[in-house]
């Protein structure tokens, strides 16, 4: 045991060092380039004068952006595994129960509908919230009505397929919205749809980590019960756990925080589907006590590194963040379930 | 064999089912069992019977549509979930799969009940875990991982699962399907010796209607349209109820060799002697194929076992008509001889008449 205490002691310690590097490398490194006085001063008193331009790159643009990316993927992550642990599937994630949806259709009535639109992302911060705010309306509405369903349908089988259903039905919306739309508008929702996380404001970020980690720290008591539900409904139960108030907890805080991220960055893909996969893989346990934690570490850790790969100089433009997760994340994660041949829920 | 007189399970004109928009379907009625401590109980019937729904009526997973189940002689649905856990463990036939997890921890979640908030597991419940390992002869796969077991070695650690969980009843639902002979006939010898040390009740369904008769303390018989029976194997055997529930036109319950035997349609046509272990076996070689297999002397021919030889003789009026070296190949020849019409078909054994009688001369 204690052989494999070291261990895991030894993966965090690694995963902490690259973890400090990328948060060093997410303000390091962008479309422009900072010289690395600008670092070696960063902290003193008074800045030289030249410097303020820079400071205010790193301060005002990445910083932000390289908090909402660790609040995502940490958040993402986490309500990946408790799908996945509630459902026992290893393919479900955040987006599985249509919250995501929901909020790709608040964010669609927004854009396609009422024609204000077009170039509203980065400029106008008052359109920026408005369309944070259609997107929180959009995924609660369906996170309550995925509620309302556990309420009502007993066998999570049956819940995760009228989740899925909701999610087609709020699809469809969006594509007869996309239908209609003017192309300009169509553009700025497929803009909107591949994820960013450069839409928060630092005036928006206390307001996000304030929604955010509530949830966290909530979902991190139901670690026992979570542990449970591994063996299956019946014999969770018979251990005595209420299976209809952690079935509901579960969703509420998964739903929750999947709301909140695509509120805040549009839809991320991947990350909270793979982010479990990995660290049961990396931590070779199947215990929440150990996952937990290491999905918040390894979501923060891949969506910094997606994020970076995003902004690396060599593309001509900051690319999508889905562009990114998908792309590099699928064939890594692929490589490793073939090379280990377990998976899970 | 400890026993308390006090009875840890007892149901009460209970009715089981399931309701259905508002419907009630009732699949047993009126049943008044009681099971003791420190015995165990096999719960056989047919297929469809309600076997599955009774015990998990019993596991407070369904609820029952009247009547009472009394657990330690208080009724169920006094119970909280909490107690109930503490009081009651299962084991079922839905496959547990959990990567990364080594056998001792997942015998330790038997601990859940009596954990803290975060799942700690203490010294007491190690004690407990350590015990349950024991007791199942585990140790030698106690840190190996879970699901790269073989089915037979999961179900133990299931069991094992439930004896950590330290309750004075255990329901296990079919825990020998899906397994070979050997491991059936351990994982019930290993049942009955837990109900016995640990004077803990333990009900088990099953189809393995034999096995059941030989290891059960008890035997809770679910027909299809009659009452339950209750009673120990060997009373229930006499009187007819076993043989009653599952002979149908294919099965018949022999009550001297508690085997079941396929109901016998064709004629007869050896007169076989002998008791040795090869006759044996060619009995049942004849039986499988429908062909009787009694000693009676009006028959045409005769068969025995010539063991200087290591073969076969078949007999027709006091000679010898055939040798064979394989059941295999007597077999073939009587499938292929019309049994009605034998004096004709005699032909076919002429070569095997004839190969006998080159060896006798060399």
């Amino acid at each position: 045991m204690s052989d494999r205490n070291q261990s895991i002691r030894f993966i965090y310690i690694i995963l902490s060092i690259f973890l400090l590097g990328l948060i060093f490398l997410n303000l390091a490194i962008g479309s422009v380039s900072v010289p690395s006085a600008v670092f070696l001063h960063f902290f003193d008193t008074n800045t030289p004068e030249n410097e303020i331009v820079w400071r205010h790159i790193i301060l005002e643009s990445r910083m932000p952006q390289a908090v909402t990316a660790i609040l995502a993927g940490s958040s993402l992550g986490l309500a990946g595994l408790q799908m996945q642990t509630l459902f026992r599937n290893p393919l479900a994630g955040p987006s599985i129960l249509g919250i995501s949806s929901g909020a790709s259709l608040g964010v669609a009535l927004l854009t396609l509908g009422s024609g204000i639109g077009t170039g509203f992302i980065g400029s106008n911060i008052l359109n920026e919230l408005g369309v944070h705010l259609a997107a929180f309306i959009g995924a609660f509405l369906v996170l309550f009505i995925v509620l309302l369903a556990a309420k009502k349908v007993k066998n999570n089988a049956s819940l995760l397929i009228i989740g899925i259903m909701v999610g087609y039905a709020v699809s469809s919306i969006i594509g007869l919205l996309n239908f209609v739309g003017q192309q300009g508008e169509v553009h700025a929702f497929v803009i909107w749809g591949l994820g960013s996380f450069a839409n928060v404001q630092n005036s928006q970020l206390v307001l996000f980590i304030i929604l955010v980690f509530p949830a966290l720290f909530l979902s991190s008591l139901l670690i026992k019960p979570m542990n449970a539900m591994l063996l299956g409904e019946s014999y969770a139960q018979n251990l005595g756990v209420n299976l209809k108030r952690v079935r509901w907890q579960l969703i509420l805080l998964s739903g929750y925080l999947t709301a909140i991220i695509t509120a805040f960055t549009g839809p991320i893909a991947f990350i909270g589907l793979a982010t479990p996969h990995l660290a049961r893989l990396l931590f070779k346990s199947s215990d929440h006590k150990q996952l937990i934690p290491a999905v918040l570490l390894l979501g923060t850790i891949i969506s910094l590194a997606c994020n970076l790969l995003a902004r690396m100089p060599f593309f001509q433009d900051v690319l999508p963040i889905n562009v990114i997760t998908s792309l590099f994340g699928a064939p890594l994660v692929i490589y490793l379930i073939i090379k280990r041949k377990q998976i899970g829920f | 064999m400890i026993s308390s007189d006090k009875n840890i399970l007892e149901t009460k004109d209970l009715s089981i089912g399931y309701t259905k928009k508002n419907k009630q379907i009732e699949i047993q009625s009126s049943l008044n069992l009681q099971l003791k401590k420190g015995e165990l109980c096999c719960l056989i019937g047919p297929n469809g019977v309600g076997k599955s729904t009774l015990l998990r009526s019993f596991s407070a997973e369904l609820n029952s549509l009247s009547g009472d189940i009394l657990l330690d002689g208080t009724s169920i649905k006094n119970y909280d979930s909490q107690q109930l856990s503490k009081n009651l463990s299962i084991v079922l036939t839905e496959s547990v799969y959990i990567p990364n997890m080594t056998v001792k921890e997942l015998i330790a979640m038997g601990r859940f009940p009596y954990t803290n908030f975060w799942g700690k597991i203490n010294n007491k419940d190690r004690e407990k875990v350590d015990e349950a390992i024991n007791l199942l002869s585990l140790q030698s796969l106690a840190n190996r991982n879970f699901i790269e077991l073989s089915d037979g070695e999961k179900q133990k650690v299931l069991i094992a699962k439930a004896l950590a969980q330290d309750t004075p009843l255990i329901l296990l639902d079919e825990p020998t399907a899906f397994l070979d002979f050997p491991s059936k006939m351990a994982i019930l010898a290993e049942l009955r010796k837990i109900a016995h040390q640990k004077n803990v009740g333990i009900i088990l369904s099953t189809h393995d209607l034999e096995l059941a008769l030989k290891m059960a303390d008890l035997i809770w018989l679910l027909p299809e349209k009659n009452k339950v029976q209750t009673g120990i194997p060997e009373d229930l055997v006499l009187k007819g109820a076993i043989s009653k529930a599952f002979s149908n036109d294919i099965l018949s319950f022999d009550l001297k060799t508690a085997h079941f035997i396929q109901n016998i349609k064709s004629v007869d046509v050896l007169n076989i002697e002998g008791n040795s272990i090869e006759i044996e076996w060619l009995k049942r070689a004849l039986i499988r194929k429908g062909i009787s297999a009694n000693t009676k002397q009006s028959m045409p021919l005769k068969a025995y076992y010539d063991s200087k030889r290591r073969e076969f003789i078949i007999e027709k009026e006091n000679e010898i008509f055939a040798a064979f070296t394989s059941i295999d190949k007597i077999l073939t020849v009587i499938e292929n001889t019309k049994f009605n019409n034998y004096e004709k078909d005699t032909s076919l054994f002429i070569n095997y008449r004839n190969n006998y009688d080159n060896r006798l001369q060399h």
